[in-house]
C-alpha cells in the first residue's frame, strides 16, 4: 500500500549499503519507495500569499483572477483570505471559486482577520488554468482585502499508475507498491509501481512534480494613462527558482498578467525586469475585456551551497512596470502570477557518470571517486 | 546545504533501464541522489507581499523600544518535518527603513497557525515560538535578510486543522500537514521614528 502522507520523509542516500557485487536489499528499495511517494503525494504553494490591500465597499463585490499551475496529484485546495472590517459591525462576505463553489464568511475587527477553507477538486488536471475568486460583501460593512493565498493539500495517499510504461505523471497517480517491495524485488521492466524501470521513469517524473508551482502573485490593479513605464509596487517580490542540475545558475520562471484597456484604440505595456539581468516586455492592444498575456523569464536558481539559498548573496527582484504605449485611454494591470511551469523530460546524459545506451559499444565512463565500487574480500 | 550525495539532479536515460537491462549499484546510487535532491528542490514559496506603490507597512502602536505588532497580516506558510523531527525553514525578507533618524528592530517570529488577529503589545514569545532580529538604521529601503528560523522539534500544535486529501482509493482521509504563521514585529530606538518595510518575501529552505 502507498505510504501515508505525513510521516517524516527520509532517503537512505543508498550510497553506504549499495556495494558492488552485493545484492540491493529490499529495505533500500522499500525506503525509497517511501521517499517517492512522499514527494509524489506532497503539496505545494499554488498562489503564495500577497496583500491585495483591495477595499470593497458594503454591497459591493470584487474579482481576482490567477494563472495557476496545478499538479495532478492534488485533489484539494486551502484557500486563505484576510479582511480587515471597516466598523465594528460584523461584515458578511460571500466567496466564490470558478467552479461555483461558495462559501461564506463573517469578521469583524479593525484588525487582520484571516479565513481559511478547504475547496475539493471536482476534477484534477495538470494544465494550466485561470482561478477567479469573487469577493461579494454584505450590506452592513466595507471591508480591505489585506491577505490572499491558495495551497495544494498533500495527497494521504498515492495511487498505483494505470496503464503502462511510459506513465504521464500529468494523467495519473504513480505510486509505489510499498508493500511488495518489502518481499524480493524482481527486476522487471514493467512492473507497475515495483519495476526498476519503472521506478526510474516514475523519479524522472518527479522533477516536474516538485516544481514550485507558485513564485509570487499580487492584485495590484494598477493603471497608467502615461507612456512612461512606472512601478506597480513601492517594493518588487523576489523570485527563486529551483537548482536542479550541475552547473545551472537560472531557472525559468513562468509568469501571467490579466490586463485590460478602457477603449478599442489604447495600448498598453507590462515590463519585468530581474535584479539577475534578464528583462521581458508584454503588450497588449484594444482588449477592453480582461485579458491574459503569458511570457517566460530567466530566473536566480537556488544555490545549496549558501545558507540561505540565495545565488550570489542577491535576492532576485522582479521589477514590474506598467505604461499605456499607444492611444488616450487608460491602460490597466489587474492581477500578475508567476509560477514555475512543468519543465519536461531531459534525455541528456549526465556526464558525471558517462552511462551508455544499452546495445551500445559505447564503454561506461570513469566513476567519480566517492562512487568507486568497493570489492568484497573473497571467503 | 546539500542532503544528496553529489548536490544536483544526475540526468540519465530513463530507458536504460527497461527491456531486462541489468540494474547496477551505480545506478541505484544515481536514483537514490536524484530523490534526495528532489526532496531539497521541493521547498515552495510561501509568500511575496508588496506594498501598493506609495505605501507601507509599519507598527500600530508609538515607537517605541519594546516589540510592537506591525499592520502587516500574519502570513500562513507551508512548513515540513525532516527526519530529525525538525521543520524546514523559513528565509524571511524584508525590504525596510526607518523613518527618521533612529535604530530600527524587526522580529520574524514563527508560531503555529491561528485564525484571528494579533493582539496585545507584548511578544508572542512562548516554548513553541521562534523569531529572528534584523536591524537597520536607514532612511531608505533596504533589503534586509533574517537568519533562518525553524522549529527544533514539531510537535502536534504545529499541525494544520482539517486538512484532508483524497487517498488510493478515492476516499478522504485526514493529511498530516504542519503549518506556521509567519509575523512581523518591531520596535525603535526613538520614539519619533517608525519602522516601516515595503516587502516581506517568506521562502521555504530544506537546510
Amino acid at each position: 500500500m502507498p505510504i501515508t502522507n505525513g510521516s517524516p520523509r527520509f532517503v537512505t542516500t543508498g550510497t553506504s549499503a549499495v556495494v558492488s557485487g552485493a545484492a540491493i536489499q529490499a529495505a533500500e528499495w522499500e525506503s525509497m519507495c517511501a521517499a517517492h511517494d512522499a514527494l509524489a503525494a506532497s503539496g505545494s504553494v499554488l498562489i503564495p500569499w500577497h496583500a491585495p490591500m483591495t477595499s470593497i465597499s458594503a454591497s459591493g463585490s470584487k474579482a481576482y483572477t490567477y494563472r495557476v499551475w496545478p499538479k495532478y496529484a492534488a485533489t484539494h485546495r486551502l484557500w486563505s483570505m484576510a479582511f480587515i472590517s471597516s466598523t465594528s459591525t460584523p461584515a458578511t462576505a460571500s466567496i466564490a471559486l470558478s467552479d461555483g463553489t461558495t462559501v461564506g464568511a463573517l469578521f469583524t475587527d479593525a484588525a487582520p482577520r484571516t479565513i481559511s477553507f478547504v475547496h475539493q477538486l471536482s476534477s484534477r488536471s495538470a494544465a494550466e488554468a485561470s482561478e477567479t475568486v469573487t469577493i461579494t460583501l454584505g450590506s452592513t460593512s466595507a471591508a480591505k482585502v489585506v491577505g490572499m493565498g491558495c495551497w495544494e493539500y498533500p495527497r494521504p495517499a498515492i495511487a498505483l499508475p494505470t496503464g503502462s510504461l511510459p506513465f504521464d505523471a500529468t494523467t495519473t497517480d504513480m505510486g509505489m507498491d510499498q508493500a511488495v517491495a518489502r518481499a524480493l524485488l524482481p527486476i522487471a521492466d514493467d512492473y507497475a509501481g515495483l519495476g526498476v524501470g519503472y521506478m526510474a521513469h516514475a523519479v524522472d517524473s518527479l522533477r516536474d512534480e516538485t516544481r514550485r508551482t507558485g513564485i509570487f502573485a499580487a492584485a495590484p490593479f494598477a493603471s497608467s494613462t502615461s507612456s512612461t513605464f512606472a512601478a506597480v509596487f513601492q517594493a518588487p517580490p523576489i523570485a527563486l527558482g529551483r537548482f536542479l542540475y550541475r552547473g545551472q545558475t537560472s531557472a525559468l520562471m513562468q509568469l501571467a498578467a490579466y490586463v485590460r484597456t478602457s477603449d478599442s484604440s489604447t495600448s498598453g505595456e507590462v515590463r519585468f525586469t530581474m535584479a539577475s539581468g534578464a528583462s521581458l516586455t508584454l503588450g497588449f492592444s484594444g482588449v477592453t475585456s480582461t485579458t491574459l498575456i503569458r511570457g517566460q523569464i530567466a530566473i536566480d536558481a537556488e544555490d545549496l551551497t549558501t545558507s540561505d539559498g540565495r545565488r550570489a548573496s542577491r535576492s532576485d527582484t522582479c521589477l514590474v512596470k506598467l505604461r499605456r504605449s499607444a492611444g488616450a485611454g487608460t491602460a490597466y494591470l489587474d492581477t500578475l502570477s508567476a509560477g514555475e511551469g512543468a519543465a519536461g523530460a531531459s534525455t541528456t546524459v549526465s556526464p558525471a557518470l558517462g552511462i551508455g545506451a544499452p546495445g551500445s559499444k559505447k564503454p561506461l565512463g570513469k566513476l567519480p571517486p566517492r562512487w568507486m565500487p568497493i570489492r568484497r574480500k573473497s571467503r | 546545504m546539500s542532503s544528496s550525495t553529489l548536490g544536483y539532479y544526475v540526468r540519465g536515460r530513463a530507458t536504460e533501464l527497461v527491456g531486462q537491462a541489468p540494474m547496477s549499484t551505480e545506478r541505484t546510487r544515481w536514483l537514490a541522489n536524484n530523490l534526495t535532491h528532489l526532496q531539497d528542490e521541493e521547498t515552495q514559496i510561501a509568500a511575496n507581499v508588496c506594498a501598493p506603490l506609495g505605501s507601507y507597512f509599519t507598527i500600530t502602536t508609538t515607537p517605541k523600544a519594546s516589540y510592537s505588532p506591525t499592520d502587516l497580516a500574519p502570513i500562513p506558510a507551508m512548513i515540513r518535518a525532516k527526519a530529525d523531527g525538525s521543520s524546514t525553514r523559513l528565509v524571511v525578507t524584508i525590504s525596510a527603513y526607518t523613518s527618521a533618524a533612529a535604530t530600527v528592530n524587526f522580529y520574524a517570529t514563527m508560531r503555529p497557525k491561528r485564525v484571528g488577529s494579533i493582539t496585545g503589545t507584548t511578544p508572542p514569545i512562548t516554548g513553541s515560538t521562534v523569531t529572528a532580529t534584523a536591524t537597520t538604521t536607514s532612511l531608505t529601503a533596504v533589503s534586509v535578510v533574517f537568519t533562518p528560523i525553524y522549529v527544533t522539534r514539531l510537535t502536534d500544535d504545529w499541525l494544520e486543522r482539517n486538512a484532508y486529501g483524497l487517498d488510493e482509493s478515492g476516499n478522504r482521509a485526514t493529511v498530516k500537514l504542519y503549518s506556521a504563521q509567519v509575523e512581523i514585529w518591531a520596535d525603535s530606538s526613538s520614539v519619533s521614528a517608525f519602522p516601516r518595510f515595503e516587502s516581506v518575501s517568506v521562502r521555504e529552505l530544506w537546510g
